[in-house]
């Protein structure tokens, strides 16, 4: 037995090495998705910039076409006002039909000028919000590309941390005399054996030789094994066959 | 009833036209009304008070101006003349507040809204003008240590 403790020992150090090893290999993995997530990421983000400066760089034009269309008005605003006094001028009924259609030209000018300062108002209300949009988008970007480096990074750690276990299987091969198979079924071994204990355990006295017995066809061959393994070392507890 | 186009009084129109009443409300007959005009192109020469005093291209022909505003705002101006004038003067920047019929409200004014506008001679206007333009030939105006820019024809007519 004094070569066993040992050995489980081992085991147990090839056990934990796997778990680091699959843990290790799931985090290069995660690194690789997370790199594509972000690279795609980042093309959307870019796409959506340009959109919204596109969008941005059309204010000027907007609001161009929109002084056109108010210099208009104020001409028709004129057309009008000229009309009323050529209304003014001239006698009756002439007169008054000129007037009353000066009136009627004005007052549409009139609210369709109020119109087009309202929707000049929206246009550079938009063009604020579409420059904060902009801004929010580049902060992202630059997340994002932050993101990249990040997940670039964590995939390339967890490459040298493979890398070193790699290193770390072969000095365990070497120290421990081991390879990795034989060390998981020490373990899975180690485990049954612990089980079969257990419940052996927890069987009480009377109802354990009754176990005993029934388990017999089982434990036999097992306790032939360890007897053909192990020559010289004393039974034990365990009893001989 | 008069007809004619009331416009919105300020101070400087006050000055331009000679009144110096403070009148909210500014009538002007339509037979001394031209018609409202684009100016092309605008040279503000002196600023004399509160109005300035230029010349304005108006189809085609330069015209003397008044401007009571910042003229690149109202690039639109009436054309006024005085009966047995022939020639005009384009005023600038004053704001047209209605065109039409107006009940007259005594000799020298008619019922606007809730007041009166006053009745504004254009033939006050020329001299006034006439008057700016004789201080700044003989450069009596702009060398006032009180700002006031000299007085005009008119000031000097009625004593003020």
């Amino acid at each position: 037995m004094s070569d066993a403790r040992p050995a489980l020992d081992d085991a147990g150090i090839w056990a934990a090495a796997e778990r680091v090893s699959r843990s290790t290999q799931e985090a290069e993995r995660l690194g690789e998705r997370l790199a594509a997530t972000a690279a795609r990421q980042r093309t959307t983000v870019e796409a959506a910039l340009e959109r919204s400066s596109s969008l941005a760089a059309r204010k000027g034009t907007l609001l161009s076409d929109l002084a056109l269309v108010s210099e208009s008005l104020n001409r028709l605003g004129v057309v009008g006002l000229n009309a009323g006094l050529e209304g003014a001028r001239v006698s009756e009924p002439y007169g008054k039909a000129l007037t009353l259609v000066s009136e009627e030209v004005r007052a549409h000018v009139e609210r369709a000028s109020s119109a087009t300062r309202e929707l000049g108002s929206h246009i550079d209300e938009i063009a604020s919000g579409l420059l904060e949009l902009g801004q929010r988008i580049e902060r992202t970007q630059r997340d994002s590309q932050e993101l990249s480096g990040d997940a670039a990074q964590l995939k390339a750690v967890a490459q040298t941390s493979l890398d070193g276990l790699a290193d770390l299987d072969a000095r365990l091969r070497k120290a421990t005399g081991l390879d990795p198979e034989s060390a998981k079924l020490i373990t899975l071994a180690s485990d049954h054996a612990k089980g079969l204990l257990g419940a052996l355990t927890a069987l009480d006295g009377a109802r354990a030789k009754e176990a005993t017995v029934a388990l017999l066809p089982v434990l036999g061959p097992v306790a032939k094994l360890l007897g053909s393994i192990l020559p010289n070392e004393p039974a034990g507890g365990s009893g001989g066959s | 009833m008069r007809r004619g186009v009331v416009l919105a009084g300020t101070s400087a129109l006050d000055e331009a036209l000679g009144l110096y009443v403070g009148a909210r409300y500014v009538f002007v007959d339509a037979h001394e009304v031209r018609g409202m005009s684009f100016a092309v192109s605008y040279k503000r020469l002196a600023k004399l008070g509160q109005l300035a005093i230029g010349a304005a291209l108006v189809d085609g022909r330069i015209v003397a101006a008044i401007d009571v505003a910042d003229p690149a705002e109202h690039a639109h101006g009436l054309l006024l003349t005085a009966s047995g004038r022939s020639e005009a003067v384009m005023l600038l920047g004053a704001l047209v507040l209605d065109v039409g019929s107006f009940a007259p409200a005594g000799p020298h004014a008619v019922t606007f809204r809730d007041g009166e506008a006053v009745v504004a001679s254009m033939e006050r206007l020329f001299s006034e003008l006439e008057g700016h333009a004789w201080a700044l030939r003989h450069g009596a105006v702009a060398e006032a240590p009180d700002g006031s820019h000299g007085r005009t024809r008119s000031q000097a007519e009625k004593g003020t």
